[in-house]
């Protein structure tokens, strides 16, 4: 038991700088902040954290250490604990064979056969376990706080399994989709993907996803009131999964399943709809742009428009942002699940930039990773849009318009075995801790000595709560036989027997 | 703001007065008085809870104003519950101090009445949130007869403290796990180190070892009680230190 306390501190320890260090899997921008030391304590005090692997924490040898360190000393005490229990269930201990019992009060019954065999039922109907022999009667009861206990302590290892095998088995990945764009949903066609060890794809059906329409609805005061993705869903083409194409709304405390996958609406923004034509023109690039919350009410994002031959350097891309209107007012970081919203922009200016030149744009990497790399020598051109306006020229030999803003919307797509064994072991800790919170253990022995009978006890746990319900025995004994009642001695200890 | 979000407001400040005088008159020992004017404090406590869910449209436990409001009501009426009929008004009115801090705390972080952010607006709020309102209620109690009895040194408080706490880490570890099926449902997965669960976390931790260390030999008495008062320290980082502090998911105040 000293081990597991030990054991406990020092995991909360760990975890308390999991609170206040931020977590590279939770939030990677701000650890990356930290590293560049644009952000946090400095260099030193983040080398230090970084040496000591405190910007992740769960993921790092010793937080696994340490819970494996605490399933051992559990594991070796619940079997210690849960072998007691069986053989005090196969073999009920004797009641008659008592230790540290303290005398609670003696009465001088008239009868005390009578009287005992009036304490044995009093004792039954409180669901006492009771044992009647000649002169003694002895109960014992509680014993399902053990029970409760052990129950609590089982539901760790349910628990544990629900997580190794939602870590192990599951998948998560990320899917922006504008407005009117599908995504045939397969493992292998995501941008974000993260898989666990033991991810089968024969588990995974797959489907189509389109998103129809994303609307921000707001209260009177500008706040948002819900967050609604209107998708298609069709199953997939491998004839097991069956069902005709269906409409959905996905939205915040709202997913909606399909074949074993769950879509969350994790993120939102706009997209400007953008066509560029060459000198010639022809049409070199046509999509919806997914700009993110920049903070401030402004949007940003970016686009690949030429990839160019290997060796070539003559890649060409956008950048594209939404400046904020007049007055308003939004978070750095837009995040529906949190309640940090911004508002959608209605006719916004849309300001293009295009990029020329060798921009990393054959690596397999989302945009918003490479473009740290490009330089504003890099820039051949700048444009000012509003929808429904000409094409405009977009540096010599480019020309860009801007048809139409969309919105888009970011689902997540989750597959999460384990969660029966979370909720099992969830209930599991519940139902063992209601138990073992509630009952404690003790015993009551009423013997007949010398004329009088003497009332006895012992409490495992709540002592006060014992000594309670032996008075109302007592009182029982002593209303049935007219008797008397003396306290009984102070002696701490003393034994009946 | 409408008027009875006013009344709401007054009515609460009536209360931080109305215990605040509770409170001196239990330090006096005033028994009976602080009682009952403690009860009256409930009273007028109640109905501006009451007046704020009707105001804001929504269960009046949104952001840390509301929270904090709820969670000093809970504290006290469970403290005036836990020591009926028992002469530890002490323990009541320890709880009353903390109760009367966090309702100051509230008021200071006081909002409009407005209407509920998506991720909110579900009946988990209602579970969920309740549970570690009436944890951190109950559990304040525990930290009063902890705090008591690591100063006074007698048994009647360390049982009272044992019986509380007891109660409260159950319903601590409800809260704890209805976080994690509400977080599922709103979010897309039920445990995500976010600073709020890894605090709660934390905070279940030293609570669990608080039970364990009253079973231990050499732990169970003051030791154990000074695991529980870093426990109770816990719980109110995990309120106070990670919602102004640390961003995360539960930033909603």
């Amino acid at each position: 038991m000293r081990t597991a306390l030990w054991l406990l501190a020092a995991l909360a320890l760990a975890a308390t700088f999991a609170t206040f260090v931020p977590q590279e899997p939770v939030v990677p921008a701000t650890v990356a902040a930290w590293r560049a030391g644009t952000a946090g304590p400095g260099p030193t005090a983040t080398w230090l954290l970084d040496a000591a692997g405190m910007f992740d924490v769960v993921g790092s040898w010793w937080w696994t250490g340490l819970l494996g360190l605490l399933l051992v000393s559990l594991t070796g005490c619940l079997t210690m604990r849960v072998r007691v229990l069986v053989l005090a269930a196969r073999r009920p201990p004797d009641l008659l064979r008592h230790t540290g019992l303290r005398e609670h009060a003696v009465v001088h019954a008239a009868a005390p056969q009578a009287a005992l065999d009036d304490a044995a039922r009093w004792l039954v109907r409180r669901r006492f376990r009771v044992v009647r022999t000649g002169d003694v009667v002895a109960a014992e009861r509680g014993r399902w706080r053990e029970v409760g206990s052990i129950a609590f302590h089982l539901s760790l290892y349910l628990l544990l399994a629900g997580a190794v095998v939602g870590q192990t088995r599951g998948f998560t990945a990320q899917l922006d989709l504008a407005e009117g764009r599908s995504f045939s949903e397969t493992p292998l066609s995501y941008d974000v993907l993260d898989t666990g060890r033991w991810f089968d794809v024969a588990d995974h059906r797959g489907f189509l996803v389109t998103l129809l329409d994303f609307a921000l609805d707001t209260h009177p005061d500008g706040t948002a009131a819900d967050y609604v993705a209107t998708v298609a869903i069709e199953p997939g083409g491998d004839g097991r999964s069956g069902g005709a194409r269906r409409e959905e709304q996905v939205r915040i405390n709202h997913p909606v399943r399909q074949d074993g996958v769950v879509l969350h609406l994790v993120r939102y923004g706009v997209a400007p709809r953008l066509v560029v034509r060459d000198g010639d023109g022809r049409e070199v690039f046509r999509d919806a742009v997914r700009l993110r919350g920049a903070g401030g009410g402004a949007w940003a994002g970016a686009a690949k428009v030429r990839l160019g031959e290997p060796g070539e350097r003559s890649q060409l891309a956008l950048d594209v942002a939404v400046l904020p209107s007049l007055g308003q007012d939004a978070p750095d970081v837009v995040d529906p699940r949190a309640g940090r919203s911004a508002a959608l922009p209605v006719d916004p200016l849309v300001v293009v930039d295009l990029y020329a030149g060798d921009l990393g744009l054959e690596a397999p990497r989302p945009l918003s990773q490479a473009r740290p790399g490009w330089g504003p020598d890099q820039v051949v051109g700048r444009a000012r849009l509003r929808a429904g306006g000409p094409a405009v020229a977009l540096g010599p030999g480019h020309t860009v318009e801007l048809t139409g803003v969309a919105s888009w919307a970011g689902l997540q797509v989750r597959r999460a075995p384990g969660l029966g064994l979370l909720a099992a072991g969830g209930l599991l800790m519940l139902a063992g801790l209601a138990v073992s919170s509630h009952a404690y253990r003790r015993r009551v022995v009423v013997r007949s000595e010398d004329g009088a009978v003497v009332v006895a006890g012992r409490s495992w746990q709540r002592p006060d709560r014992a000594a309670v319900e032996r008075d109302a025995l007592v009182a029982t004994l002593v209303a049935r036989h007219g008797a008397s009642v003396a306290p009984a001695a102070t002696g701490a200890g003393r034994s009946p027997s | 703001m409408s008027g009875l979000a006013r009344v709401a407001d007054a009515l609460l400040v009536a209360t931080l007065v109305v215990d605040a005088t509770a409170l001196v008159l239990g330090l006096v020992r005033r028994r009976a008085a602080a009682r009952l004017v403690l009860l009256v404090g409930v009273g007028v406590h109640a109905v501006a809870v009451v007046a704020r869910g009707v105001a804001a449209g929504h269960l009046p436990w949104a952001n840390m104003y509301e929270y904090s409001s709820a969670l000093a009501l809970v504290a006290v009426a469970v403290g005036l519950w836990a020591t009926r009929g028992t002469a530890l008004d002490d323990v009541r009115t320890a709880t009353v101090a903390v109760a009367v801090a966090t309702l100051g705390v509230g008021l200071l972080l006081a909002v409009p009445a407005g209407p509920l952010v998506p991720a909110l607006a579900t009946p988990w709020l209602a579970v969920h949130t309740s549970a570690a309102i009436v944890a951190s209620g109950i559990l304040t109690v525990g930290v009063a007869a902890t705090g008591l009895y690591l100063w006074r040194g007698t048994d009647v408080l360390d049982a009272l403290a044992s019986r509380v706490v007891t109660l409260g880490f159950l319903v601590w570890t409800f809260a704890v796990l209805s976080g994690a099926v509400w977080a599922e449902q709103a979010w897309g997965r039920y445990w995500g180190w976010d600073p709020k669960e890894t605090a709660a976390f934390v905070t279940w931790l030293l609570y669990a070892a608080y039970l364990h260390a009253r079973a231990t030999p050499r732990w169970r008495g003051r030791r154990a009680a000074w695991v529980g008062v870093a426990a109770y320290v816990a719980l109110a980082v995990t309120y106070y230190v990670v919602n102004l502090v640390v961003v995360g998911l539960h930033s909603y105040a």
